[in-house]
C-alpha cells in the first residue's frame, strides 16, 4: 500500500513536472479568425520604456565570486583595448556594446574603462546610469514598431496606423485608449519590447546570445478588452565577447538588427497570418 | 491497480514525445527519422537534392483544422528556406520559438507552385543542411500562412527543423 502510495505520488509529481515543462514551451498562439474578423481600423502603439536588462550576472552574495566575475568581465574588457585590466563590474561588458553600437571604439573605451578600473558602488550605479542612457538611444521600442508596420503594410491588406498616443511606461501598464475613437480607430495593436540581454557562461571571452523579449496586445478601443495578449521571444546565435564587439561592435549591431526583424516578423505573422489550431501530429510514415 | 495505470499513461506520454511529430508541412523526402534527439542527416542523392514535403491539403487531411472552411481556401503557394550548419548556431530549440536562425541560411525561395522543389544552385558536398517548407494561402481573401515545418525532438520539450547531407561529389 506505501509502495502504491508512492508510485502515485511520483506519477503525479512527473506529471506536474512535464506539464509545468509544456506550458513554457509552447509558442504563442495565433489570433482566431473571429477576432481578426472584428479588427477594424488599427492603430499601431509602442512601449515607452527601456527593455528591463536580462544579464548573466556574476555570482552574488559571495564576495569574492562577485569579485572574480567582475574581475572576468573587466579582463574581457581589457583584452579589447590596449590598456590594462583591473577589477570592474558586470555591467560592463553590456555596457560596453551598446555604447559601441552607438559610438566608434575610440570615443567609448577611455569612458568605460573608466568603470571597469573601479568597483566602488558609486562608479557600479554611474555605470547603470550609462546603460540605462545608452539603451534609450538605441530605440528599441520605435525600431521595432516601424518594421511591424513596414511588415504589416507589405504582407497583409490590415488597415494598420501608426499613432502618436502614449503607450505603457512600464510592462503591464494597462492605457485607456477611449480617445483614439474620434480618429476612427477600431483596435489598439500595442507592441513593447519588455526585455533585453546578452545570454552566457560566466568565464573569460564567453560565447553570448543577444536575447530580446516583447509583449504584442490587440485592444478594442469600444470597451478596452484585451482580444489577444502574448509575449514574443528571440535568442540569437552565440559569439564569443570579443567578436561582438570587434569592428566598433559590427556584429553586435547586425545582431540587433536580427533581433528587431525577427520579433516583428514573429509577431505580425503570429498575430495576423498564422492559423489558430495547428496542432501537432505525427509525422511518420509520410516517407517515400 | 491505479498506480500501474498511472505508471503506462506517464510511459505513453513519454513516448510519444519521442516519436517524429510535426507541425507545419511534413518533409517526404528526405524523409524525418523517428526517435531522434537533434535533426538526422539522410545522405541525399545530388548535390542539387530534390525536396519534397506534403502538400497543404494533404496536410489539412492529416491534421484537420475545423477552423478553416474547405470552400474559402484559395491559391496556395510554398516557400523553403535551406541552411548550412554552422556551429554556434541551435540545432534545436525551445518550441517557443518562431523562426529561429539554425545556420547560415543560404538558400531562400518564395511563390513555388508546388510541394516539391530541385535545389537551383549546387550546394557543397559533404555537408550538413538544414531545410524546412511552408504554405501561403488565402482564405476568405486574406492572406495565411503555416507554420514552418518543425518536428519535436528528444527531450519532449526541443524542437527542430529537418536535415539532409550532401554526397562527396
Amino acid at each position: 500500500m506505501k509502495k502504491l502510495q508512492e508510485k502515485i505520488c511520483i506519477v503525479f509529481l512527473a506529471l506536474v513536472y512535464l506539464m509545468g515543462q509544456w506550458g513554457c514551451v509552447l509558442p504563442p498562439k495565433p489570433v482566431s479568425e473571429e477576432v481578426r474578423a472584428q479588427l477594424g481600423k488599427v492603430g499601431l502603439v509602442s512601449g515607452r520604456f527601456i527593455p528591463k536588462n536580462e544579464l548573466e550576472t556574476p555570482p552574488k552574495g559571495a564576495g569574492e565570486g562577485a569579485v572574480r566575475g567582475a574581475g572576468v568581465w573587466a579582463k574581457n574588457w581589457a583584452w579589447l583595448t590596449p590598456r590594462g585590466g583591473g577589477s570592474g563590474n558586470w555591467l560592463v561588458a553590456l555596457l560596453a556594446l551598446a555604447w559601441l553600437a552607438l559610438t566608434p571604439v575610440a570615443a567609448a573605451s577611455g569612458a568605460v574603462y573608466g568603470a571597469v578600473a573601479s568597483n566602488e558602488p558609486q562608479v557600479i550605479e554611474e555605470a547603470e546610469a550609462n546603460l540605462h542612457k545608452a539603451l534609450a538611444e538605441l530605440h528599441m521600442q520605435e525600431t521595432v514598431r516601424i518594421l511591424i508596420l513596414e511588415k504589416l503594410q507589405n504582407e497583409t491588406q490590415y488597415h494598420v496606423v501608426l499613432l502618436n498616443t502614449p503607450g505603457p511606461t512600464h510592462s503591464g501598464e494597462v492605457i485607456d485608449y477611449s480617445a483614439t475613437a474620434t480618429k476612427g480607430i477600431e483596435t489598439i495593436f500595442e507592441i513593447a519590447v519588455e526585455t533585453f540581454g546578452l545570454d552566457g557562461r560566466w568565464e573569460m571571452d564567453p560565447p553570448l546570445a543577444i536575447i530580446m523579449q516583447a509583449r504584442a496586445k490587440l485592444i478594442k478601443v469600444r470597451n478596452g478588452a484585451v482580444l489577444y495578449n502574448s509575449v514574443f521571444h528571440y535568442r540569437s546565435n552565440l559569439h564569443q565577447f570579443s567578436e561582438w564587439a570587434t569592428s566598433d561592435a559590427d556584429l553586435f549591431r547586425k545582431g540587433l538588427d536580427r533581433a528587431y526583424q525577427n520579433l516583428a516578423t514573429q509577431i505580425v505573422e503570429t498575430v495576423f497570418l498564422l492559423v489558430e489550431d495547428e496542432i501537432w501530429v505525427r509525422g511518420d510514415s509520410l516517407g517515400e | 491497480m491505479s498506480g500501474n495505470y498511472l505508471l503506462r499513461g506517464l510511459a505513453v506520454f513519454l513516448l510519444c514525445g519521442c516519436s517524429p511529430w510535426v507541425i507545419g508541412l511534413s518533409p517526404k523526402n528526405p524523409p524525418i527519422q523517428v526517435n531522434a534527439d537533434s535533426p538526422i542527416f539522410p545522405k541525399v542523392a545530388s548535390l542539387q537534392p530534390t525536396l519534397q514535403w506534403e502538400s497543404f491539403s494533404e496536410h489539412k487531411q492529416r491534421a484537420p483544422n475545423e477552423k478553416i472552411d474547405k470552400n474559402k481556401v484559395g491559391a496556395v503557394t510554398y516557400e523553403l528556406k535551406i541552411w548550412k550548419l554552422k556551429q554556434g548556431y541551435p540545432i534545436r530549440w525551445s518550441a517557443a520559438q518562431r523562426n529561429v536562425e539554425p545556420g547560415a541560411l543560404i538558400y531562400s525561395r518564395k511563390a513555388l507552385p508546388q510541394p516539391r522543389h530541385i535545389v537551383e544552385e549546387p550546394l557543397e558536398p559533404s555537408t550538413k543542411y538544414i531545410w524546412t517548407s511552408r504554405a501561403r494561402y488565402q482564405y476568405n481573401g486574406t492572406e495565411r500562412l503555416t507554420e514552418w515545418g518543425q518536428q519535436f525532438v528528444r527531450p519532449l520539450v526541443w524542437v527542430s527543423y529537418f536535415g539532409f547531407r550532401t554526397p562527396s561529389q
